[in-house]
This record gives structure tokens, C-alpha cells and sequence, in this order.
């Protein structure tokens, strides 16, 4: 018999044997007719159940690729790789996408990781911060009268951006909403904005030079300069009269400013 | 923003817990349901349509924020930013009632997302007094503590359940959760007397009572049953819940009912029923 553990000791074998199966804490639970270990049992299954169905919950289109014991398989392993920090389980399934180009048994699933980034990008978006849209007038005044100043572009905080090598907009479409379609797993990859709209998700694809633009606006670049960017790298005729429409007929910039003096 | 003025405090009579698949219904039909429960982590977003239903339903009905990820019991976790988030939460929907559970999760910058069992120690018992009292100082209220059900019993444990529990409460100056459920599916896991627990009370200090469904693991050489909330309210729990309302009085009670959730329909008998109870003791208290 040990001598009584501190609460941090218990807690951290508790963890221990939950996570990895270390039997240290076995020896300060009574069993009352069950092992000590049939005991813990009940608590490991509590626990890997719970976020077995977080994960289960942010990641339906990778859950249905890959049937439910794979699933419950990366799951299983997840939960021992990557345990959550956060007491909320919203929080829980990050690094899913990362952790699954490491898993062997779905290496022949190459847009596997990439669907479950498109996932996570979704569930992201439904739990962003809400922000009020500029008005489509506001945005033509503004990039009207700012003419030449570089600016930056505000995007709302729903807006993701999942650029792949693989058809992931078609893949997921093809999991979540079964019909006719045809899917070909080895098609062009495929680049989606999505943002909220209401209560759902809204998903669009966009072309390469659209998605590299708003990917580098995102990342805080001035408009002009990505502009450049996008054109100097093979889009010569790229410009903004689809996407601007696009992000003001659906509420998604929520600022435009001035950040310097005409260049 | 709700104006704190108005926050609606929880009547004592019978709520439900409200979960995703019934909150539609409950902005668009507007049912009968004297106040609702939801689960505080699950409106923790910064925005989106969940926090927008959930002040929708605010508008018509009392609200208890009731929550499962604050590990109260926790020696070494790093709880601040949890904490952020419920207070910012807590004065958006000005809720009747705030809560969390009397157990731990995290374990340094784990956590394990489940209500686990401490051991019912002086250093357990401190840790729990420290944490509450930090708690109701930073959100300026007083919170509930509610009884977990637990599957096991650690050896070092030096008081029953019923005494860390009302010491804690007595020591803090917070109001108790009196879950009746956990305390039959404790009474059977650890073959104890449930009276002895609700006689341990202090009935000034109940704030709220849970009544919800369990479940029975087979096979065992053993009896065990687990908190599973999948389950109506079993008899043994009604009996426990009458005997309680007796001796403690009438107090607000929630119906728990969180997997395999059936219809809202379901869930308002089940509350009717409890509201039965209610009416009876307030008869013959008159």
C-alpha cells in the first residue's frame, strides 16, 4: 500500500491510466467487488466515448470515407496523441487533419487529411464571432474614393478559406449529399470559401487566382499588393469583377481602409 | 445585452433541459415549460445562430446555466480562461441560476472533459472551497454545486460523500444542486443509505434538484448503474425525490435527459411529473 497521494499525484495517474493505461492509480481505488482496474475501465470508456463523439460530430464527411471502425480507430488514437486542453468539447478535434497524414492505415487516403481540414474549417465558421457587413454602396464608395491609398480588407470572421490538391468540394458533397453525381477521386484539387449564412454553411469554390488573393487579404496584405502577386504569377487577366460582387452580395467584408498615401 | 435588472430568477416548480435538438421548436412553437437548462459550454462561441437561439429562448423563459468544463476539483489546471468565457456568457443571458458539478477534469493542460470523482480529503475539500470562492468572487454571485454520481470510491478518502459536500457548501457560501439521481445511483455504487445524504442537508442551502435517467452495467458480480440521462426517471428516483421534497421543501427541478433524446413532448410529461410532486407538498404545506 502507498501512502496517500496528493490530489495533483491522483489526478495526473488518473490521466495517466485514461490515456496510456498506467496502473499507478489502481492501488488508491477500492474495488467493492469489481477490480480496481474494472473500475477505471468504466471511466476510460466514459471518456473515450465523449470525444470520440466530439470528433464524431466535427467530422462527418471523413467518418462516412472511412466507415465507423476506422473512425473509432483514428479516434481512439487521437484522443492518446493529441488530448484536449479545453474543458469545451467545441474545441476538441484541431489537429485531426495533421494527425491523420501520420496514420499509416489511411495513407492511401490522400485527400483524407484535406477533408478534414475543409471540416474543421466549417465548424470554425459556424462558431465565429458575428460582425456587422459594410453595405455594398459603402464598399464601392470606399474603394472609389480611396483610389490609389493601399488598403486592407476586413473579411468577416466566419469567412474560411481550404485550398487542396484534391476535389475536396466534390468529395464532401459526395458523402454529405448522395445523388446521381459522379465523383473522380483524382479530378483537379479544388480551392472553398465558406462562410455563415444563418443557422448553415455556405460553400463556394473559387478558382486559383481568387483563392490566392483572398488567402493573402486574409493574411492582412495590402489589396493592391496581392492583386499583383496573383497577376505576376500567371493570372494576367485576373481581376475583381466576379469576387467583389460575390463577397458584397453575401455580407463578407466588413472593412475596407486606407493604410498609407497613394502609391 | 439583457439588462441585469431583469435577470428572471428560476421558479421553483419544474424546468427541462434544453438541447440542440429541441431549440428550434422551442423559439418557433413557444410550448408550455416553466424554464429551461442548457448546458453553459455549449454557447461559449462568440457568435453565431447558437448564442442567438439561445437569447431568443431567454426572451420567453427563465434560463440556469448549468456547467460541465470548469473542474472545480482540479489541483493544477489553469481554469481563467474557461471562467472568461462563462462570465461573458453569464452577462449576455443574465441566467436565473448559474452551476457547475462538484468534481475534477483537467489534470495540469489536460483535461479530460468528464466529471471525474475526487477523493474526499481535507486537501480535496480545500482545493474545492479555494476555487469557489474565486469563482463567485470573480462573477459576483453566488454559484450551485451540484452532487456528481460516481463508479468508484478511493481508499484515502477520509469523509462521506454527504460531508465534503456540505462542508464545501457551508465553508463557500455556495448554494447546492441537489442531483437526486446521483445520489441513488451513488447510494447503489457505494451500498449506502440515500437518506443518509438528503438528512445531511441543509435544506436553506438547496438551490436546485436534478432528476434524470440511469442506466445498469450487466454482467457485473456486482450492482452499478451510470448516470446516463438516456433513461425516463426511474421509480427508486421519484420515491427518493418525494422524500426529499418532504424534508427540504420545494425547490426548482430540472428533467436531464441528454442521449438518445426523445421527443420535447417526452420531456414536459416527464416535467409534469415532477411538478405533481411539486403541487402535492405545496397542498399539504397549506
Amino acid at each position: 500500500m502507498r501512502t496517500a497521494p496528493s490530489l495533483a499525484e491522483l489526478q495526473h495517474e488518473f490521466a495517466a491510466n485514461v490515456l496510456h493505461g498506467g496502473h499507478a492509480i489502481e492501488t488508491y481505488v477500492q474495488g467493492n467487488g469489481l477490480s480496481a482496474a474494472q473500475r477505471m475501465q468504466i471511466y476510460q470508456h466514459i471518456i473515450e466515448n465523449t470525444l470520440a463523439e466530439a470528433l464524431q460530430t466535427a467530422y462527418p464527411a471523413v467518418r462516412l470515407l472511412v466507415g465507423d471502425d476506422f473512425f473509432e480507430l483514428a479516434a481512439d488514437r487521437y484522443m492518446r496523441a493529441c488530448p484536449p486542453a479545453s474543458g469545451n468539447l467545441q474545441d476538441y478535434g484541431g489537429q485531426f487533419s495533421v494527425f491523420l497524414q501520420t496514420m499509416e492505415e489511411a495513407a492511401s487516403l490522400a485527400y483524407l487529411p484535406d477533408i478534414a481540414r475543409l471540416e474543421w474549417a466549417r465548424q470554425q465558421s459556424l462558431l465565429a464571432a458575428d460582425a456587422d457587413a459594410l453595405e455594398a454602396q459603402e464598399t464601392a464608395f470606399r474603394l472609389q474614393y480611396l483610389g490609389n491609398h493601399p488598403m486592407q480588407m476586413s473579411l468577416h470572421p466566419s469567412v474560411q478559406l481550404v485550398r487542396s490538391s484534391h476535389p475536396i468540394f466534390d468529395i464532401w458533397h459526395f458523402c454529405m449529399h448522395p445523388g446521381d453525381q459522379q465523383l473522380q477521386l483524382d479530378a483537379a484539387g479544388q480551392s472553398v470559401l465558406l462562410w455563415r449564412d444563418g443557422e448553415q454553411i455556405a460553400m463556394q469554390l473559387m478558382d486559383a487566382p481568387a483563392a490566392a488573393f483572398l488567402e493573402a487579404v486574409s493574411a492582412g496584405m495590402e489589396m493592391h499588393r496581392a492583386f499583383a502577386d496573383v497577376r505576376a504569377q500567371g493570372h494576367a487577366d485576373f481581376d475583381l469583377s466576379e469576387l467583389l460582387p460575390l463577397l458584397t452580395a453575401n455580407r463578407l467584408i466588413i472593412d475596407i481602409h486606407a493604410t498609407g498615401e497613394p502609391v | 445585452m439583457f439588462n441585469p435588472e431583469n435577470r428572471q430568477p428560476i421558479p421553483a416548480s419544474a424546468g427541462i433541459g434544453l438541447r440542440a435538438p429541441h431549440i428550434r421548436q422551442v423559439i418557433d412553437t413557444l410550448p408550455e415549460a416553466a424554464w429551461f437548462e442548457v448546458h453553459s459550454e455549449n454557447y461559449f462561441a462568440p457568435g453565431g445562430a447558437m448564442l442567438r437561439q439561445l437569447a431568443a429562448v431567454r426572451e420567453h423563459y427563465p434560463i440556469s446555466l448549468h456547467g460541465v468544463g470548469l473542474s472545480l476539483g482540479s489541483d493544477d489546471w489553469p481554469y481563467h480562461p474557461h471562467l472568461t468565457k462563462l462570465k461573458k456568457l453569464i452577462d449576455h443571458i443574465q441566467p436565473g441560476l448559474v452551476s457547475e458539478h462538484i468534481s475534477w477534469g483537467a489534470a495540469g493542460q489536460l483535461h479530460l472533459n468528464s466529471l471525474l470523482p475526487l477523493p474526499y480529503t481535507q486537501e480535496a475539500l480545500n482545493v474545492m472551497i479555494e476555487h469557489v470562492d474565486t469563482i463567485q468572487s470573480f462573477l459576483k454571485r453566488q454559484i450551485l454545486v451540484e452532487n456528481a454520481s460516481t463508479y468508484l470510491e478511493y481508499a484515502h478518502s477520509t469523509m462521506p460523500e454527504w460531508e465534503f459536500v456540505t462542508e464545501l457548501v457551508r465553508r463557500s457560501g455556495c448554494g447546492l444542486l441537489l442531483d437526486i439521481n446521483n445520489i441513488y445511483v451513488n447510494s447503489v455504487n457505494h451500498v449506502f443509505d440515500p437518506m443518509q445524504f438528503i438528512d445531511a442537508v441543509d435544506p436553506t442551502t438547496v438551490g436546485e434538484m436534478h432528476l434524470a435517467g440511469f442506466s445498469r452495467k450487466e454482467h457485473l458480480p456486482v450492482p452499478l448503474l451510470i448516470d446516463s440521462h438516456d433513461h425516463p426517471v426511474y421509480p427508486e428516483v421519484w420515491d427518493l425525490y418525494r422524500k426529499t421534497v418532504q424534508l427540504i421543501g420545494i425547490k426548482p427541478t430540472l428533467i436531464e435527459w441528454d442521449a438518445h433524446i426523445p421527443e420535447f413532448s417526452v420531456l414536459q410529461a416527464e416535467a409534469d411529473k415532477a411538478g405533481e410532486v411539486i403541487n402535492a407538498h405545496s397542498a399539504v404545506a397549506c
